[in-house]
């Protein structure tokens, strides 16, 4: 038979392909095994299991990742032990199980940086024994030699297949070049819609400019809709990302000796790819969390009048524009009031300030760097990804976080993301003689000013507003350096924006409404701009920048350190 | 006529300057300019070319050297250096000529206004000398971060007593 040799870049399609099967059949092993466990249909289970680590096999053998191809060959003959009804499925095999799933996912990841991995021979001596003991074939060479032919066929087509005929896997760049250009589009719609409307304003009676407008409107409502469906495209259901829980609750509620019972709804609910992507690490803090410091242990929880197991529920839903994720437990709740102690304790408030918190606003105090509750900083909460990390890394996609807790009943964290991060809305407005634009998501509020309500405290321009101070924010001084602490004598507007606990006012001269602006990125060849997230083209063709609030924030915030230094 | 040999000659104050026709895409008329906080001085900030985001360059700031009044000669010539698009400012585009490589000379020990390092030689006419940039060299990141602090606007150097957030906040 001729030998074919797979050239350097076939062979590397060959890999990408197979990690992105094998990381789902290890995804799909996980939830047979839960179910196993669960006590569901075992014939059925196990078939299942079967036949994916049989695929795995096959394929980490065609491309010499000698490490997954020895363990799935073990596997199946620990498999095939299990297929006598009268071994028992106990906790003991349901964890070896598992061990081995998080072994094999161990080598992906080894294999997938290019990096040789070892085989886990403790893992191999533990299947041994077990084998040894349910009365299976250790050695098994001999018996998979055997196997009938028609079997192997069978076993070789994986679910990931099944539905190749309606499925395409297509490379997430091709769809991005795609979205671009209706990106671009859309700023086309718009210079067209501003020619349109100067043209017939001019000449109002012409017959000719009804027409273009027609054509005009027709071209926008199919725009819209081809840029709905782009979306659409890159839009992946939150089940990607919740179906990794099962197995940390579990592992976590046994861990913890707690009984958790996990709930999730809207698993269908999509959104971007982009966001799936990174949306998944403060989902799983936001678990551990709950697991952690929420939900009580049994005993605790049948004194309090409870059910014995807490429930954990994710739900996803679709809210406007947006896409809302709650994590709520059943357990303890959060304590505003010990959150104000401890805030002051740590110093991050005085007691006049922590007074002043309304109880959302101590809750939200959780998102502090270093502020953490728990009496003991456990190894699981308490590993370096904080709440502060989560907050910050909802806030870099433009999402936002709120806790709401009734002590004693349970608490729930929600976050409010943008479906996608590629057009947002936002704010215009002009601040000293130029345009800019504020992300929707980054507003708290607007509100009027007239020059007497600003006061001045150790030097800076603040605003009382309901009991709550306000610092002003000059964005000429900030942004272009130049000293201006004088608001003139006009009327004008206060952005208030949030960061962390703080609040912050940028002072607009006026506002020019809020527009869907498609984000392009700004050139860093000559420095970084920090200030800005991107820049946008309106229907003007004039260019507006899109500013990073929380970056002026802690800039500003520096600045107001250096001066305290200096001082 | 061919390409090969053709230098686009602009002036910046009362210097006349020239670069390869090759590097230049497009000359246009100065649009609206948006300034992007935080950039370098002589980056004058950034304009829509048709629906792209382009940075434009003061070359007179750049090379540190005085230029005229705005006026409406001024003109953008689009360039592409290293595979990026960039737009340098100029005072006035003033011709389109053939420069046959025998009247190039080297960069000369005469003193100009622009460093050596900037200067690819200088082009010999009948009637005038003309300066011609080596832009993959001005346009250099390297080259740019050499500028001294106080090419960078007031505001970097308020900047510097860096305090942990946490201090403050």
């Amino acid at each position: 038979m001729h030998q074919y040799t797979f050239t350097e870049t076939e062979l590397g399609e060959l890999r990408d392909v197979f990690f992105v099967e094998a990381y789902e059949i290890l995804q799909i092993l996980n939830q047979e095994v839960l179910s196993l466990e669960a006590g569901h249909d075992r014939v059925e289970a196990l078939r299942n299991i079967q036949r994916h680590v049989h695929t795995l096999k096959g394929n980490s053998k065609a491309l010499g990742f000698t490490c997954i191809n020895a363990l799935s060959h073990k596997a199946e003959d620990l498999l095939r032990t299990l297929q006598d009804k009268s071994v028992e499925i106990d906790q003991n095999i349901i964890d070896l199980l598992f061990a081995i799933n998080d072994v094999l996912l161990r080598y992906l990841d080894d294999y997938k940086k290019g990096a040789e991995a070892t085989l886990d021979q403790r893992l191999i001596e533990r299947m041994d024994t077990f084998m040894m003991i349910s009365g299976g074939n250790g050695s098994s060479g001999h018996a998979h030699a055997a196997e009938p032919e028609g079997a192997k066929q069978e076993l070789k087509s994986a679910p990931a297949r099944d539905d190749a005929g309606r499925h395409l896997r297509v490379e997430s760049q091709r769809v991005d070049k795609i979205l671009n250009l209706v990106g671009e589009l859309v700023i086309g719609r718009s210079m067209v819609g501003q020619a349109l409307s100067e043209m017939a304003s001019r000449y109002r009676k012409d017959e000719f400019v009804k027409r273009l407008n027609d054509a005009n409107t027709f071209m926008e409502k199919t725009l819209s809709q081809l840029q709905k469906n782009m979306m659409k495209i890159r839009m992946l259901p939150i089940s990607q990302v919740f179906r990794k829980f099962p197995r940390v609750v579990r592992d976590l509620s046994h861990e913890k000796g707690k009984e958790v019972k996990l709930v999730m709804q809207g698993e269908n609910t999509e959104l971007d790819k982009s966001i799936l992507d990174v949306i998944g690490e403060p989902l799983i803090h936001l678990v551990r969390n709950a697991m952690d410091h929420g939900i009580e242990p049994p005993d605790e929880r049948e004194r309090a009048g409870k059910a014995r197991s807490g429930t954990l529920t994710l739900r996803a839903s679709h809210e406007g524009n947006q896409i809302v994720i709650d994590v709520m437990d059943d357990g303890r709740g959060l304590d505003p009031e010990r959150f104000k102690k401890r805030a002051i304790e740590k110093g991050v408030k005085t007691q006049e300030e922590a007074d002043r918190l309304s109880d959302a606003e101590a809750l939200d105090l959780i998102f502090i760097s270093g502020f953490s509750t728990a009496e003991v900083v456990t190894d699981i909460s308490g590993r370096g990804y904080g709440m502060d990390i989560v907050k910050t890394t909802v806030e870099s996609l433009k999402g936002k976080i709120h806790a709401h807790s009734r002590p004693g009943e349970g608490s729930a964290f929600t976050l409010r993301l943008p479906l996608t991060l590629a057009i947002i809305k936002a704010m215009l407005f002009k601040a000293d003689e130029r345009l800019y634009a504020l992300p929707l998501s980054s507003i708290d509020r607007i509100t009027r000013i007239a020059p007497k309500d600003v006061q001045t405290i150790g030097g800076r321009n603040v605003l009382r507003f309901r009991d709550k101070v306000i610092s002003l924010v000059s964005l000429r001084e900030t942004l272009t350096g130049g000293d201006d602490r004088d608001l003139g004598n006009k009327k004008k507007f206060v952005i208030v924006v949030g960061l962390a606990e703080r609040q912050f006012g940028f002072i607009v001269d006026s506002l020019m409404g809020q527009h869907e602006l498609v984000i392009k990125s700004l050139d860093d060849h000559w420095g970084a701009a920090t200030c800005t997230s991107g820049a946008s083209i309106l229907g003007s063709g004039r260019v507006v920048l899109i500013l990073d609030a929380p970056a002026i924030i802690a800039r500003e915030i520096r600045r107001e350190a250096g001066r305290t230094l200096a001082a | 006529m061919n390409k090969k040999n053709q230098v686009v000659a602009f002036r910046i104050g009362k210097e006349l300057f020239g670069v390869h026709i090759y590097v230049v895409q497009e000359i246009v008329r100065v649009p609206e300019i948006t300034p992007v906080p935080e950039m370098p001085l002589f980056v004058e900030g950034v304009i829509n070319l048709r629906g792209k985001i382009v940075s434009i360059i003061d070359l007179s700031k750049r090379l540190k050297i005085e230029r005229g009044q705005k006026t409406k000669s001024c003109r953008i010539l689009i360039i592409e250096v290293e595979r990026k698009i960039v737009g340098l400012l100029v005072d006035a585009v003033t011709e389109i000529f053939r420069l046959p490589p025998e009247s190039i000379e080297p960069a000369p020990d005469i003193v100009t206004s622009v460093g050596t390092e900037y200067i690819m030689g200088v082009g010999k006419l009948p009637d005038k000398l003309i300066i011609l940039l080596d832009l993959k060299n001005i346009l250099k990141p390297e080259e740019i971060r050499k500028l001294s602090s106080d090419e960078r606007p007031a505001i970097e150097a308020a900047n510097v007593p860096v305090a942990p957030l946490e201090a403050a906040a």
